[in-house]
């Protein structure tokens, strides 16, 4: 009995994706955009995670884990970011900043 | 339909609406809100890593994703102390349109691609035992520290990196601050705080 | 084991330069002055790297005997050139750095920690021989400069600059990781032996998902060399970091994903040729190359601010240097269908980063009392006042537009004859805009040199930062373009040697017969081999059986 087939997980994988990248590219909030970058992130475990669970092959959990510490390091640097960000300028939103306008 | 299958549509509808409504108002419109719907997202996710017997893994999500690293952000969150008119209702310009064209142009070509290649994916029993060992703490465990040594030795620094990184970015003066600036600080950021020490941690 | 770790002792000396300035730092006397102690030392000791990195080299070829390490980094030709280089790049920017950093009141020791640790970082990169050890030593990098860029954090445009590269570089490291987990679908593995084993036998359903896993991967590398469609953050992040940082990023990143990029493309992508990937790469490469020279040398064009310029002109150089990536050899250990690529793209790597930094280090020297004189009107004067600053940015200039008796001059050369030597000169026209573009980008290189030399002095008496280090930063880049300009013969020699080991550190016994008709058998028979237990001395990364 195969319970779920790869197809479905790789497609809420490809969903998630796609949320976080949508995220990143329309929302103006600097927090914002940084939790759609971790949905991304999480977007990918998904994928590693389900391309080893189908195969049998340990690596991919492992990658999953250091996946995990690789976006606890970016959610750290980025809000100390944000944090001076909001230090000089008062402001979360990308349009109230020179450079971020795009 | 296999009960397994069901509880994964729960738990994949589950991911899907609550990320949806981190990203999108009422919920979307204050970051604190987006955070707790965050973290619902992983609690789901966590529950679909679960099903695919990765236990571990899930409870890492849990400990590490949705305990530390949402926490970190609702702590930010709360030193930003946003006020109401700090908040914006998030308006539908020409980028958000483009973005959003764009990223399902991506989203189009992505699932394009996975459904012809998952066409010949075959399919695996999880239930036929010859994965037992699969997720285990010791199989992980002994993965991470002979293959995957050199990466999880870098992973460390990594972390150092960031730590020092961020404390030297987020720190609100470092000592021996005597120097009058050029450039002036907007507002009441900089005020000289000098009981902080210095950010070599 | 311990063989293994002593063939990572460039990496360590580098690892520990930044450690120990980490954990020494606070115990030294307070007040910034003696910060400046930590510039000499960090470079001392990127000296030190790139001395036991030509030891090695010396000594010949270097092959790891763990599948610990040996699945993951490499001491091969290639990764000991590319380490070299990058602690160059390290070297030079700890030697520029300490009294700029403390004239913008920022000079910190964990200033120089960051650097080095962005050194060991790009080290690392250029090292890695599996897609996750590649992908966290980029994030090494990656994190180190995102707060180097946003460094002076009393400067609203120094954090905003390092808000945006954060913004945009997290998203490219979505995509390399989302290619990664594709590539990782398909072969079983993460490292390049495996992957470039999995793409040989790939079979047609899987060419989609393929082509996606190479896309992506493609697009994250073109963000980090900022590349035309990737290339919106460069500017900015550009003009707001401290000049210094500037120069570091200038060189240092671009040296790094270079070296990665012929690496993972050579090494792990393509195992025969460029269009061997069910994905015309090649083309797609030559043509981002063909957009992102031109945009960048006319963008460059109407810049007033002397770094900004910099900031397009290093966008059009990403563009010469990947058109010297499809310029692709015969791999002279392994015959006929297998690919390296020329010594063009490593020997031009030299020249940019030379020039770069010394660019950059003579700008530094305007930045006194946490000013940012940084436009071409600011520059008047700088020939007569600081005549040796002048100089050395004059000379960089020239080598960037590649005069003749500069390094840049021979670097554009090698690349051209490399980029014609390809299929009876497919790429001809390519060569013909690459050749424009360097006439249309030689005036404003020499706009530069005309306003240090030929316009009137300002009024104000204007201060410069001065310091020894600094001069030497200064005079060691503009002896080398000078010095290896004379000489390229020798320089170009190790290029080639370097780039045409791109394959060895990954057990070339592996890569043996792979292709042709017989390969599934060939592969049946390597995956049917015994397999030593995990942690066993084997030369090679254990083999994982074909999903």
């Amino acid at each position: 009995m195969t319970a779920i087939p790869l197809g479905h997980l790789l497609g809420l994988a490809a969903i998630l994706f796609t949320m976080g990248l949508v995220g990143v590219l329309t929302r103006r909030n600097l927090l914002l955009i940084l939790m759609s970058i971790e949905v991304m992130l999480n977007a990918v475990n998904l994928t590693f995670v389900a391309f080893s669970r189908y195969n049998g092959w340990t690596e991919g959990h492992v990658l999953a884990f250091f996946l995990i510490a690789i976006a606890a390091a970016e959610a750290a640097v980025g809000l100390a970011l944000v944090l001076s960000v909001f230090r000089l300028k008062n402001a979360t939103y990308v349009d109230e900043l020179r450079l971020l306008k795009r | 339909m296999p009960t397994e299958l069901l509880v994964f549509y729960v738990l994949a509808a589950g991911v899907v609406l609550s990320t949806a409504a981190m990203l999108l108002p009422p919920m979307g419109r204050n970051p604190i809100h987006s955070a707790i719907a965050l973290i619902v997202s992983f609690f789901f996710l966590a529950g679909i890593y679960a099903l695919l017997s990765a236990h571990l893994l899930a409870a890492v999500q849990i400990i590490v994703y949705a305990g530390a690293v949402m926490v970190l952000f609702t702590f930010v969150i709360m030193l930003l102390n946003l006020t109401p008119d700090q908040i914006r209702e998030p308006r539908i310009t020409a980028t958000t349109l483009i973005g959003s064209g764009l990223g399902l142009f991506v989203f189009g070509k992505l699932l394009s691609a996975l459904a012809l290649a998952s066409n010949g994916a075959k399919s695996v029993d999880l239930n036929d035992g010859t994965h037992a060992t699969f997720g285990s703490v010791t199989e992980v465990g002994r993965m991470l520290y002979t293959t995957f040594l050199v990466p999880f030795e870098l992973v460390s620094v990594l972390l150092l990196v960031a730590a020092v990184g961020a404390v030297v970015l987020a720190k609100r003066s470092l000592k021996y601050k005597d120097r009058p600036k050029k450039e002036a600080p907007a507002a009441h950021a900089v005020a000289a705080t000098d009981h902080d020490t210095h950010a070599a941690h | 084991m311990l063989h293994d770790l002593a063939l990572t002792t460039p990496l360590l000396i580098l690892l520990f330069a930044g450690l120990f300035t980490l954990v020494v730092d606070p115990f030294l006397p307070a007040g910034d002055q003696s910060r400046r102690f930590w510039g000499p030392f960090n470079a001392a000791m990127s000296a030190a790297a790139i001395v036991a990195a030509a030891l090695m080299w010396k000594s010949g070829h270097h092959e790891m005997q763990t599948v610990a390490f040996g699945a993951h980094l490499s001491a091969s030709t290639y990764s000991l050139f590319f380490v070299s280089l990058v602690s160059l790049v390290g070297m030079m920017t700890h030697l520029s750095s300490p009294k700029y950093m403390l004239e913008q009141g920022v000079g910190y020791g964990e200033y120089f920690a960051m650097v080095s640790f962005a050194t060991f970082g790009m080290a690392t990169m250029v090292s890695a021989e599996s897609v996750i050890t590649l992908f966290i030593s980029l994030e090494i990098m990656s994190m180190a400069i995102y707060v180097l860029v946003a460094f002076k954090r009393t400067s609203i445009a120094s954090v905003e600059a390092g808000m945006k590269y954060f913004i945009m570089g997290s998203v490219a490291s979505a995509l390399l990781l989302y290619g990664m987990a594709f590539l990782y679908g398909l072969s079983g593995g993460t490292t390049f032996v495996e992957i470039q084993r999995a793409l040989v036998t790939a079979k047609p359903d899987q060419a989609v998902w393929l082509g996606l896993a190479v896309l992506l991967t493609l697009a994250a590398f073109l963000f980090k060399v900022a590349a035309v469609p990737f290339h919106m953050w460069a500017p900015d992040a550009y003009e707001g970091a401290p000049t210094t940082v500037t120069g570091f990023m200038a060189s240092g990143v671009k040296v790094a994903a270079f070296g990665a990029l012929l690496k993972i493309l050579y090494a792990a992508l393509a195992g025969q040729g460029m269009d061997d990937l069910h994905l015309p790469v090649a083309a797609i490469l030559s043509t981002v190359a063909l957009v992102t020279m031109t945009v960048g040398n006319l963008l460059a064009l109407v810049q007033k601010n002397v770094k900004r310029m910099l900031a397009y002109s290093a966008i059009a150089h990403a563009g010469y240097l990947l058109l010297g990536t499809v310029a692709s050899t015969v791999d002279p250990v392994l015959g006929a269908p297998y690919a390296v690529p020329g010594g063009a793209v490593p020997f031009y790597l030299i020249g940019y980063s030379l020039a770069s930094l010394a660019g950059f280090a003579a700008l530094a020297s305007l930045g006194k009392n946490g000013e940012e004189l940084t436009t071409e009107h600011q520059l008047a004067g700088l020939g007569r006042r600081y005549p040796f600053a002048g100089a050395v940015l004059s000379l960089a200039m020239l080598s960037l537009a590649g005069v003749p008796p500069t390094l840049g001059f021979f670097g554009k050369l090698e690349l051209l004859r490399e980029v014609l030597a390809v299929d009876n000169a497919k790429y001809l026209p390519h060569a013909i805009i690459l050749v424009l573009n360097s006439v249309v980008s030689a005036y404003y290189y020499l706009r530069v040199t005309v306003y240090v030399y030929m316009r009137p002095e300002p009024k104000v008496e204007r201060e410069y930062v001065t310091e020894p280090s600094l001069t030497w930063a200064m005079g060691l880049a503009a002896a080398a373009i000078l010095a290896i300009g004379v000489m390229p013969g020798k320089a170009i020699n190790v290029a080639t040697l370097s780039a045409h080991a791109v394959r060895t550190g990954i057990a070339t016994k592996n890569l043996v017969h792979l292709r042709g008709p017989d390969a599934p058998a060939k592969v049946a028979e390597v995956a049917a081999a015994p397999q030593e237990a995990p942690a066993a001395p084997v030369a090679e990364p254990a083999v994982i059986p074909q999903p």
